[in-house]
């Protein structure tokens, strides 16, 4: 979470708000990377037809 | 236009550019690696050929430590095809979750179990598992016409009834949108655009939780009650049947797709532990049991599933379908399922061999073995 705030920080104080989708975006493919590493994103494989 | 030159605009146009740009990123990202794996992409269904599952399990009861699911070269579960295909009483069982037990390892769904049942009786028996989780008799459909019929399999079996549940529409775009026009362009971009895929899948997956049928472990120590008026049941059962006509409409469809392919269809009704019944395991009354996020007991959802089930039965008897009520012959035993829907290993195993004898029944009239 330090992390974060550290990041928002910068955007914050150098006012390069340009980053915040950047940011968004390596966010969710680490978040993509760590679900797939486990089985954790299992259930999200089950759709409707 | 001269607002761009203002130091507000030069600032909104770059966080424009930089979220095309990430959206861009992201988009080829999951062209190149996506790990959800999803089933449907636009109107298609998507198969995994030589796709493994592993998954460490410690709360689905009655299933394996470690699940070792795989899929073979045709994205089906078991045995790979024979070189002499044509000639083998080859069988595709399609159907949702309940047929494709994600959760149970190779060789233990009923399907394959089935298989190895049957092979003492037809030695040139083949058989696969076609389930894919959520599948409603729409996708059925739509599986049967873009797989079945270019494998064209001699029978395929059809154990359904469970995702049809509420469907009023033809299928899920259907009930996402009835303005055909936005239906169409959701279905253009789910096709083409990765991202739009993933989020339309993931607002599925979502909607579908809500019905409260996807897989977890009860627990019948800690089970919720739930008393519906007669009134609700009413204004419930009653809205059910339309949906049910329905229903009838899609396995015709399905009846209609399958013999024009030279396949001929068995149907299967659904069963589960919801019905008014006490549990032969914890004696528990399985009536009262809370479903579909509380709003529904197990007594009310157990008729629907009954009267979904009976329109499957009427369409058998009018397009002379085979036709199994697995519902009258499975017994209410928790012990065979790890939620209220889906089997564990004893489950499958008591299915597959309840199921055994009026299916060999069906094939020694048909193939006159």
């Amino acid at each position: 979470m330090e992390f974060l705030k550290d990041i928002w920080n910068l955007i914050k104080e150098r006012k390069k708000w340009w980053l915040i989708p950047a940011v968004i975006v390596l966010f969710l493919i680490g978040a993509l990377i760590f679900l797939s590493s486990g089985s954790a994103v299992a259930p999200f494989i089950y759709t409707v037809f | 236009m001269s607002w761009i030159k203002t130091e507000t605009g030069k600032n909104i146009s770059v966080l424009v550019f930089s979220a095309l740009i990430s959206l861009l990123f992201l988009e080829l990202f999951l062209r190149f690696y996506n790990p959800f794996g999803f089933r449907i992409k636009g109107d298609k269904i998507l198969l995994y050929p030589h796709k493994k599952y592993v998954i460490e399990n410690s709360s689905l009861k009655g299933t394996d430590k470690k699940i070792i699911h795989s899929k073979n070269s045709l994205g089906l579960r078991g045995e790979e095809p024979p070189k002499d295909f044509s000639s083998r009483l080859s069988v595709i069982a399609v159907g949702g979750s309940t047929t494709e037990g994600f959760y149970l390892s190779d060789g233990k769904t009923w399907p394959e179990i089935l298989q190895n049942k049957l092979k003492k009786d037809f030695p040139n028996i083949w058989i696969n598992n076609a389930g894919i989780d959520g599948q409603s008799s729409y996708g059925h459909i739509i599986f049967t016409r873009e797989y079945l019929s270019k494998l064209k399999p001699k029978i395929a079996i059809f154990y359904c009834g469970l995702n049809d549940i509420g469907l009023s529409a033809m299928n899920s775009y259907d009930s996402f949108s009835k303005e055909s026009k936005i239906k169409k362009a959701a279905k253009f971009l789910s096709k083409n655009i990765e991202i739009v895929s993933c989020a339309f899948n993931l607002y599925l997956y979502f909607s579908y939780k809500k019905t409260g049928i996807t897989h977890g472990n009860i627990d019948f120590a800690n089970i919720e009650k739930i008393k519906v008026s007669d009134q609700e049941k009413k204004e419930i059962l009653n809205s059910e049947k339309q949906n049910a006509k329905n229903y009838s409409l899609r396995l015709k469809e399905l009846i209609r797709e399958t013999r024009k392919n030279g396949i001929e269809p068995v149907f299967i009704a659904q069963t589960s532990l919801c019905k008014k019944a006490f549990d032969l395991n914890t004696k528990i009354n399985l009536g009262e049991i809370a479903v579909k996020n509380k709003f529904l007991n197990c007594e009310i959802f157990g008729e629907i599933l009954n009267i979904y089930n009976r329109e499957m039965e009427k369409t058998a008897k009018e397009e002379k379908v085979f036709f199994i009520d697995a519902d009258k012959i499975m017994p209410s035993n928790s012990s065979y399922y790890y939620d209220l829907f889906h089997f564990n290993n004893s489950g499958a195993e008591v299915f597959a061999d309840k199921i055994k004898t009026p299916f060999i029944k069906f094939l020694k009239n048909k193939y006159n073995n």
